[in-house]
Order: C-alpha cells, then sequence, then structure tokens
C-alpha cells in the first residue's frame, strides 16, 4: 500500500482520529503531539494492513499502543503529574463548564490506565456502544461492562477522597458541612 | 436497603452508559440517611455531570488535513533513514506469512545438521601389517619403534604376536599413507616380510551430518615417488584407490631415467548419489619429479542399502530396508518400494523433519 492510499484511508476518520487523541491526552497540545506520533508510526507499518476495511480500528488501536507507550515514559509521568496541580477542579460540584468539565475528568483520569482511559473515552466521548469496544478490545461484552464499571468507581472513590478532605476543610473554617460552589480552595 | 446493596447499585450503573439504578427511590432514601454513601453518589453525579458537560458544546478545530499531511511526510522524509532493518523485515514478513513457516523449517533443518549427533565411521590412520612372518628370532618392538622414531614418526605404536605360522608385527598409530609406507618399507626390511599391508585405521565417531559431510567430502591420494620402484608405486596407489572404493583400478607407472614419472591411473566405483545407485569413472594422468597426490570424492549419500530384492515382496523389502536403516542409525525414515515398467525395484527413502513453533 503506497502513502497516497494511506492519506485516503486516514482523510474521513482525520476529525475523529484527532479528537480522540486529544481526550485520550487531555488536552489538544499532547494530543496533537500524539496524534503525528501515531501517524509517523501508522506510516511506516501501513505495510503489515491486509484488509484496508480494518484501518479505522486499526489506526485506533495504534493510537492507543502508543498512548500507552507514552505513559511509561517518565517525560510523560512528570508531566502527567503536574496535573496534580489542578486537583482543584474536582471540588467544582456541577461542572457545566467545558473547560472545567475536563480539567475534573483530566485529573480524576489519572488513577486510571492507559487501557482504561481509552476505553472510558471511546465510551463517553466517542459514543462507542458496548458490543463496538468488545469487539475492538476483543473481550467480551461482559468484561467491557466490568472494566468500565471498575474504571468508573475507580475516578469516583478518587473524587470522594477529594470531598472528604473539602468537607473537613469547610468544617474547620466555617462549621459548614456543606461544599459550596466557587468556595473551593486547593489542597 | 444497606449500604452494601446502595454501593452495589452504584458501581452497576457505572457500567451502563445511561445509569438507570441511580434514580431508584429506594436508593435516594438510604442516600439521605447514609453521609457515606451520599458522598460516593455525589462523586459519581459529578463525574456523570462532566462527562455529560465535556463531551457537548463546541469541539476545538480539527487540524486541515493538508496541513497536516504537509507536516507528517515532512517528518517521514526526515526520519526514513532511521527505519531499523527489524521494522522492514516485520513488514516482509507480515506480508509473506508462509516465510515464517518456511524460515521455521530452515532453522530446524539447519540445527538438525548441525546439532544432531549420528555415528559414522572415518579413518583416523594407517597401520602397516605384516603377518605369519618365518623367522628365526622376533625383531623387538623397540627396535621398531626406533626406526619409526628415526624417520620422524615418535608417535608409532608397535605390537608383536605370535602364532603357529609365525610372528605378526603390526605398527600402527601412523598419521598418513606416506608414514604407513615407509613403516611398510622398514618392516620388510627388518623382518624380510614379502607382503607388507597399509591399512587404514577406521573408527567410529559421533558427530553431526555437516561434520560428517565436512569429514567425508574428499579423500587425498598421496603418491610417493621416492625410493620406490615402478611396481611399488603402482601397488600403493591400486591399494589407495581400492580403500576409496574404486574396483579394481588400472595404474601404470613409468619412471624415465631423468627421474621424471609418470602416471596413469583409471577406475570406477558404484556410488549412491541420492537418487540411485550409479557409477563413477577416474581417469588421471599425473607427471612430475617430486611427490604427488590428487582428490577424489568421498562416497556421498545415504549409505547403500544393499537388499536382495529377487523373490521378495514389497512389504519383505521395505522391512528389510528399515531394518538396515535403523541398523545405521537412522530412524523415522519413509521408505516406499516402487515397481518400475521395466520390472526393477526402487527403494525410495524420505526422511522429513518436523517443524516444532
Amino acid at each position: 500500500m503506497n502513502n497516497d492510499r494511506f492519506w485516503t484511508l486516514l482523510e474521513p476518520i482525520h476529525g475523529q482520529a484527532e479528537g480522540f487523541c486529544r481526550r485520550l491526552a487531555g488536552n489538544r497540545d499532547d494530543g496533537d503531539d500524539l496524534y503525528q506520533d501515531a501517524l509517523l508510526v501508522a506510516m511506516r507499518k501501513i505495510g503489515q494492513l491486509r484488509d484496508e476495511t480494518a484501518f479505522h480500528p486499526w489506526l485506533f488501536k495504534l493510537i492507543i499502543n502508543r498512548f500507552r507507550n507514552r505513559t511509561r515514559e517518565a517525560w510523560w509521568r512528570h508531566r502527567a503529574g503536574l496535573t496534580a496541580g489542578l486537583l482543584e477542579a474536582v471540588l467544582i460540584d456541577d461542572p457545566r463548564d467545558k473547560n472545567e468539565a475536563r480539567r475534573l475528568l483530566d485529573a480524576a483520569m489519572t488513577v486510571l490506565g492507559a487501557k482504561d482511559k481509552a476505553m472510558l473515552v471511546l465510551c463517553e466521548f466517542e459514543q462507542w456502544t458496548i458490543a463496538e469496544l468488545a469487539e475492538f478490545f476483543d473481550k467480551p461484552e461482559g468484561t467491557i461492562k466490568a472494566r468500565l464499571s471498575r474504571a468508573r468507581s475507580k475516578m469516583r472513590r478518587f473524587l470522594e477522597g477529594h470531598l472528604v478532605k473539602h468537607e473537613r476543610h469547610n468544617q474547620l473554617s466555617e462549621g459548614d458541612y456543606g461544599l459550596q460552589k466557587g468556595n473551593a480552595t486547593a489542597e | 436497603m444497606d449500604c452494601k446493596k446502595a454501593m452495589q447499585q452504584l458501581n452497576d450503573a457505572d457500567g451502563r452508559p445511561s445509569r438507570p439504578n441511580r434514580h431508584d427511590p429506594e436508593l435516594a432514601r438510604h442516600l439521605e440517611a447514609c453521609p457515606a454513601c451520599a458522598r460516593a453518589a455525589r462523586a459519581a453525579k459529578i463525574i456523570d455531570g462532566a462527562f455529560k458537560a465535556a463531551a457537548s458544546g463546541p469541539e476545538e478545530p480539527v487540524t486541515p488535513f493538508a496541513v497536516l499531511r504537509s507536516r507528517i511526510e515532512q517528518k517521514t522524509a526526515k526520519n526514513q533513514k532511521e527505519f531499523s532493518l527489524m521494522e522492514k523485515a516485520q513488514n516482509i514478513f507480515s506480508m509473506r506469512p508462509k516465510l515464517y513457516a518456511g524460515l521455521g523449517v530452515a532453522v530446524a533443518v539447519f540445527l538438525f545438521l548441525t546439532l544432531v549427533p549420528f555415528s559414522y565411521t572415518i579413518t583416523t590412520g594407517f597401520e602397516a601389517v605384516a603377518q605369519n612372518v618365518q623367522q628365526s628370532q622376533m625383531i623387538s618392538a623397540e627396535r621398531l619403534v626406533g626406526a619409526m622414531n628415526t624417520l620422524g614418526y615418535e608417535n608409532a605404536s608397535v605390537k608383536l604376536t605370535r602364532s603357529a605360522e609365525g610372528y605378526n608385527y603390526r605398527i600402527g598409530n601412523l598419521p598418513d599413507w606416506t608414514a604407513g609406507r615407509q613403516a611398510a618399507a622398514v618392516l620388510a626390511a627388518l623382518t624380510g616380510a614379502p607382503d607388507v599391508q597399509i591399512v587404514p585405521t577406521r573408527e567410529e565417531v559421533s558427530g553431526s551430518l555437516y561434520a560428517r559431510a565436512t569429514d567425508d567430502r574428499v579423500r587425498i591420494i598421496e603418491i610417493s615417488t621416492s625410493g620406490g620402484t615402478e611396481e611399488e608405486i603402482e601397488r600403493d596407489i591400486a591399494a589407495q584407490l581400492t580403500a576409496a572404493g574404486f574396483m579394481s583400478p588400472q595404474v601404470d607407472v613409468t619412471i624415465s631415467a631423468d627421474g621424471i614419472t609418470q602416471i596413469s591411473l583409471s577406475g570406477e566405483r558404484s556410488i549412491n548419489d541420492g537418487n540411485g545407485q550409479g557409477e563413477e569413472v577416474i581417469e588421471i594422468n599425473l607427471k612430475g619429479t617430486d611427490d604427488m597426490s590428487f582428490e577424489v570424492p568421498s562416497m556421498a549419500g545415504l549409505p547403500a542399502l544393499d537388499i536382495n530384492t529377487e523373490g521378495k515382496t514389497d512389504a519383505q523389502i521395505k522391512a528389510e530396508a528399515e531394518a538396515k536403516l535403523a541398523a545405521q542409525g537412522i530412524t523415522g525414515a519413509i521408505v516406499e518400494i516402487e515397481t518400475r515398467p521395466d520390472g526393477q525395484k526402487a527403494i525410495k527413502v524420505t526422511r522429513e523433519v518436523e517443524e516444532i513453533r
């Protein structure tokens, strides 16, 4: 398969793939970097793709693998660790603003592995069905449901921990057990 | 509802995009009464809201496709030289999966040839033997050893025995045919034996097929022209050719007055070249004043199966062939018997190497 054919196959799913990378990486810059990195590898390995109709899942798997490799690298871990500074975002009680919501999710998803994060992003943002995820990850639907549930539970417990700390903080400073929007302080 | 059931409902809802159980009235009543579960439900609600809010609204602009393509192609051109050989090999193999099988078989054959040991015999040296020598007194071993040492063969061994017919002398541990010839001359001179034979020392060794092929590739026929008569040289060459499998070789040696030795020889032998029995013929002419040598190919292929097929059924021939192969250490071979149109029997022996992946 030549390069022109590669670009022809990519064009219809370009926006979707780029958006997936941005959501997976947590922000636009890192997402675009991940996308370019994945495309460079995809161009090298395109000869291994025998069935052109499988280009879409093949590219997404490659993106997930590249993301997983990145999360293992020291510079990425250091960079991901910086998002811990955004932990105040988890105290947004009702995140209706898109950017606030993303900051909150970005912080809460730091507790997930790369594959679980990819699964959750595909489910929540790309609107993939359980059946589609099962086919993509080559797992039974029951396993996919269990993994999604586990991933969300992890995020929930992470958030609960911060809610408890925040409640204590408010209790000490204001004598109020409730959490009020805009009243949050960084931990 | 207790806390366990409430948490179970929250967890179940986490696995389903619609989160149906979160709106259960019974769960709501429990959450009002239990702060811990209420906190968990609140955290779940915040995450739900965050996913919903993050997925809605305008998306960030997509990079124009042409810009992306230009950027990637520039980087690709820059990195082109960095493609590793391994990646190229991976591409080749992924496009041609049969290459994996072929490579596997090649590796298996290579390992079989180089690692699996077989027993076979090789010529490790020569002996000069004089038997039934009629003498009044036996020549001492020390004297024979001394004579061989003088000729430079310090490792030569001497064995003496006596029988009713006479004395038997054997000088062994001789490295090559020339040494054997010199030892034979020593024996003839000291004992007066009319017929001293030079016999090769054969030893059974264990080695791979590759080692065997290397050992048996060629056989060097050495001709020592110094000090011998035409008849002696002819007899030496004929003996070596006979040892190499040539039946009734014709050797003619002429030594001219100016010391030039002319040798012409011919012979033929049966060989098994893998396709069946055949004949190999050699004709060699040599001319020189010094010692000479020439190479003849060793007998190659599988060991010949000497089977008399007359009056035997195919099954009997097959059983006999398998038994003879097994006796030579070759197991697992497939033996097939075919009858040719002219009535001759052809024995086909196939050996398969199984690939283990």
